[in-house]
């Protein structure tokens, strides 16, 4: 299920898409009016997005509980780009919790053909949430100009 | 810092080589410890060969490494996870090389009580969005550790002519 998805359209619009798309083999685009959304889902259910509405920001959902303003500290791993330390704050909301990735380089991190996330995971120590990049960046332009059209013109690149 | 106690810590394991006649050994459950005048170490190695240690120089600086029995590139500053089932957190490890080894020196404020824990998990960011996961036990870590800075302590001490 896509669970930013379902997020970010209740909380933010309140109804169902009034459009959707499908694109990339793995990444699943959706708008409405000045709002745009992608994300695509690893094995492990968990969730990797672009969602574009005020601004852009990129999110993640891992299968971790956690509580609103709870930090995770986290190294971001892309296929080509250096890998980074950054404190993520959890965020809740419909019940699901996520993470805003405002403090990285997505565009550096999106380069390639994937990202991964290590985060500590209490018993199993560290646990690795790896996402596909396969069609992602078709389906964040996609994203960018789909709310581009309905948005004031902030740099997308720029998620926030 | 990392620059200057690597390069000590480059001196210390070298000299380990050479087996002196009044090295001390003790085991603390998984934990290895060896001291003699200019070398304290203690580590504990997994079952992939990997090793975790905690080591000081006569001068008493002393620094937690790793060795992944993977290359890297010397001097450079890679960005690593350390976790125990309590917690975890990132950290910065410098790459020393020694002969063959390569070795990812660190440290951390809170990584002494991490030794109290069962088990500890070192990540090391990898080529193609991978990770290099060792864990390692953490039985005797604490202990060990302690004897280490102790034995590092009296060491100093004697190198300056105390007691």
């Amino acid at each position: 299920m896509f669970r930013l998805i379902a997020i970010m359209m209740l909380a933010f619009a309140g109804a169902s898409p009034a459009s959707a798309q499908e694109q990339g083999e793995q990444w699943r685009v959706q708008s409405e009016t000045g709002h745009a959304f992608a994300s695509t889902i690893n094995s492990a259910g968990e969730e990797l997005g672009l969602n574009c509405q005020e601004k852009c920001q990129y999110m993640v959902v891992f299968n971790i509980g956690c509580q609103e303003g709870g930090i995770i500290p986290v190294i971001a791993n892309g296929s080509r780009a250096d890998a980074v330390m950054v404190d993520l704050t959890c965020h809740v909301a419909e019940g699901s919790s996520f993470f805003y990735l405002d403090d990285l380089d997505m565009t550096k991190l999106m380069a390639g053909d994937a990202i991964a996330f290590a985060w500590p995971s209490g018993e199993q120590l560290i646990s690795v949430s790896r996402f596909s990049l396969k069609g992602a960046k078709e389906a964040t332009a996609s994203v960018f100009a789909l709310w581009k059209k309905a948005a004031p013109p902030v740099a997308p690149g720029q998620a926030h | 810092m990392f620059r200057t106690i690597a390069l000590m810590i480059m001196a210390v394991f070298a000299a380990s080589a050479v087996a002196a006649p009044s090295v001390q050994q003790r085991t603390f459950g998984e934990w290895h410890g060896d001291a003699q005048p200019g070398y304290q170490n203690a580590h504990a190695i997994n079952s992939a060969g990997s090793e975790f240690g905690f080591t000081c120089t006569e001068r008493s600086s002393c620094i937690y490494y790793v060795d992944l029995r993977r290359d890297c590139i010397k001097g450079r500053i890679y960005p690593a996870l350390i976790s125990t089932p309590a917690g975890g957190t990132t950290t910065e490890a410098f790459c020393l090389k020694l002969g063959d080894r390569s070795m990812f020196m660190f440290d951390h404020p809170q990584l002494y009580d991490f030794l109290g824990e069962s088990e500890f998990a070192f990540g090391l960011p990898i080529e193609d969005s991978q990770f290099n996961i060792q864990k390692f036990s953490l039985s005797g870590a604490k202990d060990a550790v302690a004897w280490v800075k102790d034995q590092a302590g009296r060491d100093a001490g004697s190198a300056h002519g105390g007691h």
